[in-house]
């Protein structure tokens, strides 16, 4: 039987070099396509002969549309409204990537920590130049010392505060890794149980695995769901830190 | 979660011993091999998806919300001013209704007066009428006692002559002079 992790495995489809970097089309960047053709599908396809009145497709995308402007409006007010576009894509590429991820033999581009991480570091850096941009690099570096804090207390907390800032890119991206890593080795663990089970026992064996297997995707359908929440309304609140500096 | 955690940084840590058994290299996710390409491709298509999302679908989804909060709100301003209409022409009614019971009371009231005046005056003229003719009559009245007056002794005299004939059955002959003395006398 093949390893639980094997499911991760990078499979090159079409090899392409540029400059002695590999940038080969793999089943990764496969999956990656197939989660931006089923966003833009279902956008598309919700708001071909969209009117005022909506249909139940274009319900469903104003739905979505009207959670993610709340999610922003309520972390960070009306003046995150304008990073709606991205956070919008990053929820829909999260959340789809997930749930394409829970499809039998399909691929879970988001269980690979360089993709999260590049994510993660993305909005790390983003949200730093904004920080920078919006309120001079003097202002920033204060954000690291809160003001009201004696000083003797400065050289413990500032260092905390700094650790705290950089680990974020790292907290975000192995938070959504992880959960994804865990969530599908475990299940294949369990399938793995269903049919050593099953066989051994003239199949009798191998139902309580199924039953668990059933609850177990269950589970992890709700979290495919919650990741790309919990990845979103994190970047609502970085973004937030980086227009208001608390 | 923790569980989760612990599950990864166990599979992190020892899967190229306990699952990395048949010689696959442990966690694929820690092949340097494949990063490249990865950030690549995540790098393409996440561009193409914020591409298409920012200046095509987001901007047509928010012109539909526009359109609807524009519609819906210029129902609202419509009803607003129909409203507005409506109690316009409810006060105007209410006035025009008030204006119309005053001149109609009015009205009424001036044609009582012309009436009462009109009455008066019949009642009036009836009285004088009235009055006229009452003196008329008290005239003719008057006139007719005094013919009367003068004709009680003719009659006496008649009616007397009349039952001495009846009783006696003979005729008489009286003086009317002296029937006139004799009712003086009475």
């Amino acid at each position: 039987m093949a390893s639980p992790l094997s499911q991760f495995e990078i499979k090159t489809l079409i090899p392409i070099e540029v400059f002695g970097h590999d940038i080969s089309f793999t089943n990764s960047s496969l999956a990656m396509l197939i989660t931006i053709i089923s966003i833009l599908l279902f956008m598309i396809i919700g708001l071909k002969n969209s009117n005022i009145v909506p249909s139940r497709k274009q319900s469903l995308i104003e739905l979505s549309y009207e959670f993610i402007a709340g999610m922003i409006t309520d972390n960070v007010g009306k003046a995150g409204m304008k990073y709606l576009s991205f956070i919008f894509s990053l929820f829909m590429f999260i959340l789809v990537g997930n749930l394409l991820g829970m499809f039998p033999y399909s691929f879970t581009w988001t269980s690979h920590i360089i993709v999260t991480f590049s994510i993660a570091f993305f909005i790390f850096l983003a949200v730093t130049v904004i920080a920078i941009s919006k309120h001079g690099l003097v202002k920033f570096l204060k954000f690291f010392a809160p003001s009201g804090v004696p000083k003797p207390m400065l050289l413990l907390l500032v260092p905390i505060e700094i650790i705290s800032y950089l680990s974020r890119p790292i907290s975000l991206s192995v938070r959504l890794f992880a959960n994804m890593m865990a969530g599908h080795t475990l299940l294949k663990v369990i399938g793995g149980f269903v049919f050593v089970l099953g066989a051994n026992s003239f199949i009798i064996g191998g139902v309580l695995p199924v039953a668990f297997l059933v609850a177990l995707t269950g589970l992890e359908i709700v979290i495919a769901f919650l990741q790309a929440y919990v990845f979103a309304i994190l970047t609502c609140l970085y973004i937030n830190d980086a227009i208001h500096l608390h | 979660m923790l569980s989760r955690l612990s599950l990864t940084f166990f599979l992190l840590f020892f899967s190229n011993k306990v699952l990395g058994a048949q010689g696959e290299g442990g966690m694929p996710q820690l092949n340097p091999a494949s990063f490249s390409s990865q950030i690549f491709w995540l790098l393409i298509s996440f561009s193409i998806l914020f591409l298409i999302v920012h200046f095509f679908l987001l901007p047509r989804l928010k012109k539909i919300r526009e359109h609807r909060d524009e519609t819906i709100n210029n129902y609202l301003s419509q009803t607003q001013n129909l409203n507005h209409q409506i109690d316009n022409i409810i006060a105007q009614t209410d006035k025009e209704l008030n204006e119309a019971k005053t001149s109609f009371n009015n009205k009424i009231k001036e044609e009582l007066e012309n009436n009462k005046i009109i009455f008066e005056k019949e009642v009036d003229l009836i009285e004088k009428d009235f009055e006229k003719k009452k003196e008329k009559l008290n005239h003719e009245l008057l006139k007719s006692k005094d013919s009367i007056k003068k004709n009680v002794p003719k009659i006496c005299m008649d009616l007397s002559n009349h039952l001495y004939e009846k009783i006696l059955g003979e005729k008489t002959e009286s003086d009317p002079k002296e029937f006139e003395k004799v009712i003086k006398d009475l």
